[in-house]
């Protein structure tokens, strides 16, 4: 080899060390928090007519949060969080809303909660994108405006009686009136058909399937979207054997579905993390609850109050009207309404089916199996309250122009 | 640089390099003089002292033979191990200076160089990036050597301190992948770990278990069941004391056998020559001066060296300023990803799980593997081709070599990019889907009479066949070497053939004793 190509060599790598090491230093000298926040000192000393305030020392800051093992770098970008004056700058200048709740600032002290605990994104992070979190193999992104809610149950155990968290309260009884206990579970209460919901919000994102989810690839996102269309979110892929969505379209409007995430959401962050504890200090109990006993005017109203509370509804329709469809049952491809009980069934008949559970026919044998079915309720709901729902069934009867199918096909299902 | 040849070149060239122009205007220049008044002068007994007087330098001879300096005879790989083992110590102590193991600080700290250490981002890159370049370059250098017989008498033993330094790297690689105590580490070292549980004998999962799982080889090097507080703080121990220790004695070793038995490479016969077929031990042999034709190591070889070792860092310094080291999330030992890979260097072993159980794969193999490389030098006995490529006349060893050697790639590359999640084959274009049924189902055992026998089939087919049809083979060898050589391939072959078993013939065990936890 020609010494000439060795010389070249040199000459071309210490030329280029010397220029990436320049491009590294020029890098490391101008961090893309630095003219944020120039331009906050700027903006500060216009805002107080002071013009030494423009000329205060660019340096990254912190909240260090030894309790929740957290280092909060946002305000390297966000300065004015808790200056008043600045209330009316734009981000990410603005300092905090109070949120027309009293004591709200002086209750959470950015010194001793930081931001990213009701937040979330990624509070070490010096870059926007890392810090708000949307990047790659950080789970809890930074919430949206509407879910940041949700983690106020992190601290707060009454968090339906909370001030500022009315969304949540009106999504409690969104999710009582739809039953979703009668598939779901929550805490343990609650049935098996679908997942527990209370870990649903801390997945992780490897956990679910995004192929079929419109928008960003956050669990958020995930169950938002899933609550919009769930047999989109989730369809019937045969070739894995995974069955489509066995959850019902509820048709929700974009506020129920925004403030049933944020429910869910809050159910996950109620629980203890053990990756950032939350200090006992922390921790707002919920006042000692007076459990009053209801008293029913008969056994018919017990049993409808039991039916709902359950969550019945949530398969067999309000009133046991059904509609709730279930792919590939037979027959009708429709989870059985309740209004024909009384003519198919005897009491006792009614009393098996809800202890033991039912798992329905299929209407194509090589088709999938529906992925509803009725869960054994034995040991759930206590024997007096089975007594009062199947008292409350017999009641039922059809309208006219129900869309339910005809008696002798629940016949049939019986037999079968 | 000062030029190779003692003469200055304007005499002999009628015209001057630029670069000689360059530096001779710069020398002249008022400003040099002023600060260097005499300078350094090219005398032969200078370029001598500037190896011999220097504690550094010294590890080279004073003079070489034109043949090693040729790049494509080393390729530069051995400097350049030993030049990233230098970078990487260095980088190594600036992250020390930031970095505490414990499970509780180290991933944050990780942050923390990313995000407000000056140049923590650039130290962190540089470290993984070269660390993964230098495994990568110590094999290949394991490979050239090989290739050009530099491991014959009377380098043998230098080779087999070689191969305890490629051990040393995958080791010092390995205990690094944990310290960032993200998922990818954990669960990569976990994978490895679980791997010495399996070890017979001494691993509580392992055939013959002498020892429950809280005393395994396992259990001493995490100090606990799993991958925990306590196994990061022994990693952190053995990553950055132990091993760079025990790296230096046997690089000093290496780098001192080197220098004692000088550099393997001869010089080539000229072009006629080789073309009529001359090896070039023979030519040397006819002329013996050829030999003693040599040039001052400064600035022959030490410039080479440089120039090496600077083209490198800009590389490694290109790369970290344009990809960042990877970082996952936090470790979390209740969600396992799927799939959860080995580093990538011992991907291939656990490619291997699929078709051995993990004492097979992650015990017995690589032992053999080792214990094979270094048994190289002894079984090889063929005198021909040191100093030079030569694949012509050593057939049996290179092939089989380069079987062993692609085969390792490729069980890598199958490991790293065609298993999903499962350990699923995916082609490297298709995208992983996690609930896709396997592919591996209707897998049974042959009866272990039938797998006894096959067992015996073959082992005597390899053991007998090539000493009775080739019968200069077996006598060159002697009882002994023939006896290990003909293991060596034996058990070699032995990896294809229970891959073609299982995916051809729907064969997981060939025997099976589940009593004994021992199954093939």
């Amino acid at each position: 080899m020609k010494r000439s190509i060795w010389n070249w060599l040199f000459v071309i790598s210490s030329f280029t060390l010397a220029l990436m090491a320049g491009t590294l230093i020029l890098q490391e000298s101008m961090p893309e928090w630095m003219p944020v926040q120039r331009e906050y000192y700027r903006r500060l000393a216009q805002v107080t007519g002071d013009p030494s305030r423009a000329r205060m020392p660019l340096k990254v800051q912190q909240i260090y949060l030894p309790q929740f093992h957290k280092t909060d770098r946002c305000i390297t970008c966000h300065v004015g969080i808790d200056n008043p004056k600045m209330a009316k700058q734009p981000q990410p200048f603005a300092s905090h809303p109070d949120l027309g709740i009293p004591n709200f600032l002086s209750d959470h002290s950015f010194n001793e909660i930081g931001c990213t605990v009701c937040h979330g994104g990624q509070g070490s992070a010096t870059t926007k994108e890392a810090a708000h979190g949307r990047v790659e193999h950080w789970e809890e992104p930074m919430l949206n405006k509407n879910l940041v809610v949700s983690n106020c149950a992190v601290c707060h155990a009454n968090v339906f009686e909370l001030k500022g968290a009315e969304k949540l309260a009106q999504a409690k009884v969104l999710f009582e009136t739809k039953g979703c206990i009668g598939c779901h579970a929550l805490n343990g209460v609650g049935s098996q058909i679908g997942p527990e919901l209370s870990d649903t919000g801390k997945k992780l994102l490897d956990e679910l399937d995004f192929r079929h989810v419109r928008g960003v690839h956050t669990v958020a996102n995930w169950i938002e979207d899933h609550f919009r269309d769930p047999q989109r979110v989730v369809p019937e892929d045969r070739a894995q054997g995974i069955p489509e969505s066995a959850m019902p379209n509820y048709e929700l409007t974009d506020e129920q579905t925004t403030m049933l995430t944020a429910l869910v959401l809050s159910f996950a962050a109620a629980k203890e993390d053990d990756k950032h504890p939350i200090p006992a200090r922390f921790h707002v109990p919920a006042p000692p609850k007076t459990e009053e006993k209801k008293v029913f005017v008969s056994k018919v109203e017990q049993g409808k109050a039991a039916f709902k509370s359950y969550g019945c509804t949530a398969c067999h329709g309000v009133e046991g009207r059904g509609g709730v469809r279930n792919k590939n049952m037979y027959p009708g491809e429709e989870v059985p309404p309740l209004i024909y009980v009384s003519a198919g069934f005897s009491k006792e008949e009614l009393k098996t089916v809800i202890r033991e559970g039912r798992y329905p026919a299929r209407a194509d044998s090589s088709g999938m199996s529906p992925p509803l079915w009725m869960p054994a309720w034995k040991g759930k709901i206590p024997e007096e309250e089975i007594e009062a729902i199947v008292e409350y069934l017999v009641t039922l009867h059809p309208e006219p122009g129900g869309k339910a199918p005809a008696p002798p096909a629940s016949e049939e299902v019986k037999k079968s | 640089m000062a030029d190779e040849k003692p003469e200055p070149p304007a005499a002999s060239a009628p015209k001057e390099s630029l670069f000689v122009v360059v530096a001779r205007s710069i020398r002249q220049s008022a400003i040099w003089k002023s600060i260097f008044r005499h300078g350094y002068q090219d005398t032969p007994r200078n370029r001598a002292l500037m190896v011999l007087s220097n504690v550094f330098l010294h590890l080279h001879p004073v003079k070489v033979r034109p043949a090693s300096l040729r790049y494509r005879y080393t390729w530069g790989l051995g400097g350049l191990s030993f030049y990233l083992f230098i970078l990487l110590t260095v980088t190594g102590v600036f992250l020390m200076f930031y970095y505490r193991p414990t499970i509780e600080y180290a991933y944050w700290d990780m942050k923390d160089l990313r995000f407000v250490v000056p140049f923590g981002s650039f130290l962190r890159n540089i470290h993984r990036w070269a660390a993964h370049v230098m495994v990568l370059i110590v094999m290949f250098h394991m490979a050239s050597v090989f290739y050009r017989s530099a491991y014959k008498p009377p380098r043998e033993y230098n080779w087999v301190v070689g191969v305890i330094l490629l051990l040393i790297t995958f080791l010092l690689s390995f205990t690094g992948y944990l310290l960032p105590w993200d998922q990818l580490a954990i669960w990569a070292v976990t994978v490895g770990t679980n791997m010495a549980a399996a070890t017979p004998l001494l691993g509580s999962d392992g055939p013959f278990a002498l020892v429950g799982p809280d005393m395994d080889a396992r259990f001493i090097l995490l100090g606990s069941k799993i991958v925990g507080q306590s196994g990061l703080l022994r990693f952190y121990v053995l990553h950055c004391v132990f091993l760079p220790l025990i790296f230096l004695v046997f690089v000093s070793i290496h780098l001192w056998r080197v220098r004692k038995d000088e550099f393997s490479a001869i010089p080539l016969p000229p072009e006629e020559e080789r073309r009529k077929g001359t090896l070039p031990e023979a030519w040397v042999k006819q002329h013996p001066e050829e030999l003693q034709k040599k040039v001052f190591t400064w600035p022959a070889l030490v410039s080479r060296e440089f120039v090496g070792a600077l083209v490198l860092t800009a590389i490694l310094t290109f790369w970290s300023i344009k990809a960042n080291a990877p970082l996952e999330e936090l470790a979390n030992p209740n969600k396992t990803p799927n799939p959860s890979k080995a580093p990538w260097y011992f991907v291939g072993l656990q490619e291997l799980l699929v078709y051995f159980d993990p004492w097979v794969a992650g015990v017995v193999l690589p032992t053999v593997i080792l214990f094979g490389l270094m048994a190289i030098p002894y079984i090889d006995i063929n005198p021909t081709g040191i100093g030079y490529y030569n694949a012509k006349n050593r057939k049996f060893a290179v092939s089989m070599f380069t079987f062993g050697l692609v085969f390792w790639f490729v069980l890598i590359f199958i490991g790293y990019y065609m298993r999903g999640p499962g350990w699923e084959m995916y082609m490297p274009w298709q995208s992983w889907d996690a609930h896709r049924v396997s592919a591996s189902t209707g897998l049974h055992n042959m009866p272990n009479w039938a797998g006894l026998a096959l067992i015996t089939f073959y082992g005597g087919l390899v053991m007998l066949l090539p000493k009775i049809c080739f019968k200069d083979f077996y006598k060159s060898l002697g009882p002994v070497r023939y006896l290990v050589v003909m293991t060596l391939v034996l058990l070699m072959f032995f990896v294809p053939l229970k891959i073609v078993l299982r995916n051809f013939f729907s064969i997981k065990y060939i025997v099976s004793f589940p009593d004994f936890n021992l199954n093939l």
